[in-house]
């Protein structure tokens, strides 16, 4: 099974504009599976994670599965901690309409 | 120790923050607080980006081993102007910033923009102080009290100012 692995070099991804770039390298690959190697990252802002996030459904809709390799321990925590308040605001504000 | 404050370019302010992470690494400063430092800057960078359209702006940093402090400037369009860019109708200053404390995102309604939010809780988590200044308002926020001061100069821009002791600190068990 063919993949693309894209390895981030920088130790700080803080701004959206870096998941904007992943999405991009993500679609222009041509590949289903993406891997995506954070050995080098010691740092995500939650601007960055959140649009991450938002990039990574994106992407999943269009058919590109996205695994993340190496990423530290509190940063996988930061990830699962934005993405949950994520889904509590959509039900909230769906419960709203 | 580390001390700097420079004008930088918004285009520069990426390298910046990378230079300043990659510089507070080496310093030898209680569990989490490089962390703690880097997260701040990064959001505080990240609004000037995606809000303030503004060309330069100022980033301060002070760290010893008992206290930092951080300031961050724009002269750019403001909080409130930032929101009513984007059709939120906000009817003033100090109005403005407590929505943004809040976690009202100017993107999108159906969205939550927690940059500031998340600072705010960061900093009362370490018992420190914020003040944040844009145009008419000036909020001060220590410990779980918030004081709000009338600007007889209004702050074109954002003037944020972050002071706090130096205390172990794990930021992921703090930001949602």
């Amino acid at each position: 099974m063919s993949r693309k692995i894209i390895r981030i070099s920088k130790i700080l991804l803080a701004f959206r504009e870096d998941a904007a770039r992943l999405k991009e390298e993500a679609e222009t690959s041509g590949e289903k599976t993406v891997i995506i190697d954070f050995s080098e990252v010691q740092f995500m802002s939650r601007a960055f994670t959140d649009e991450f996030i938002v990039v990574s459904e994106k992407l999943k809709k269009n058919g590109i599965k996205i695994r993340l390799f190496n990423l530290l321990p509190d940063l996988r925590k930061l990830l699962h901690n934005v993405n949950k308040t994520r889904k509590k605001i959509r039900k909230e504000l769906a419960g709203h309409r | 120790m580390f001390e700097q404050k420079k004008k930088i370019k918004v285009p520069d302010i990426e390298s910046e923050i990378q230079y300043i992470a990659k510089s507070i690494t080496g310093i030898k400063l209680a569990a989490g607080i490089s962390d703690f430092i880097t997260y701040i800057l990064s959001e505080l960078s990240a609004n000037i980006i995606e809000h303030s359209k503004t060309k330069t702006c100022v980033i301060g940093v002070f760290i010893s081993p008992k206290e930092m402090k951080l300031n961050i400037e724009d002269c750019g369009i403001g909080i409130r102007n930032s929101y009513l860019q984007n059709k939120i109708f906000v009817k003033d200053d100090r109005t403005a910033i407590m929505i943004a404390l809040n976690g009202i995102s100017t993107k999108k309604l159906k969205e939550r923009a927690f940059g500031l939010n998340s600072i705010r809780q960061l900093i009362e988590h370490q018992s420190g102080k914020m003040t944040i200044e844009s145009g008419k308002c000036r909020v001060a926020i220590e410990k779980d009290l918030i004081n709000f001061t009338d600007l007889k100069m209004p702050v074109k821009g954002v003037n944020i100012n972050i002071q706090t002791k130096i205390n172990p600190v794990n930021i992921y068990d703090i930001i949602k």
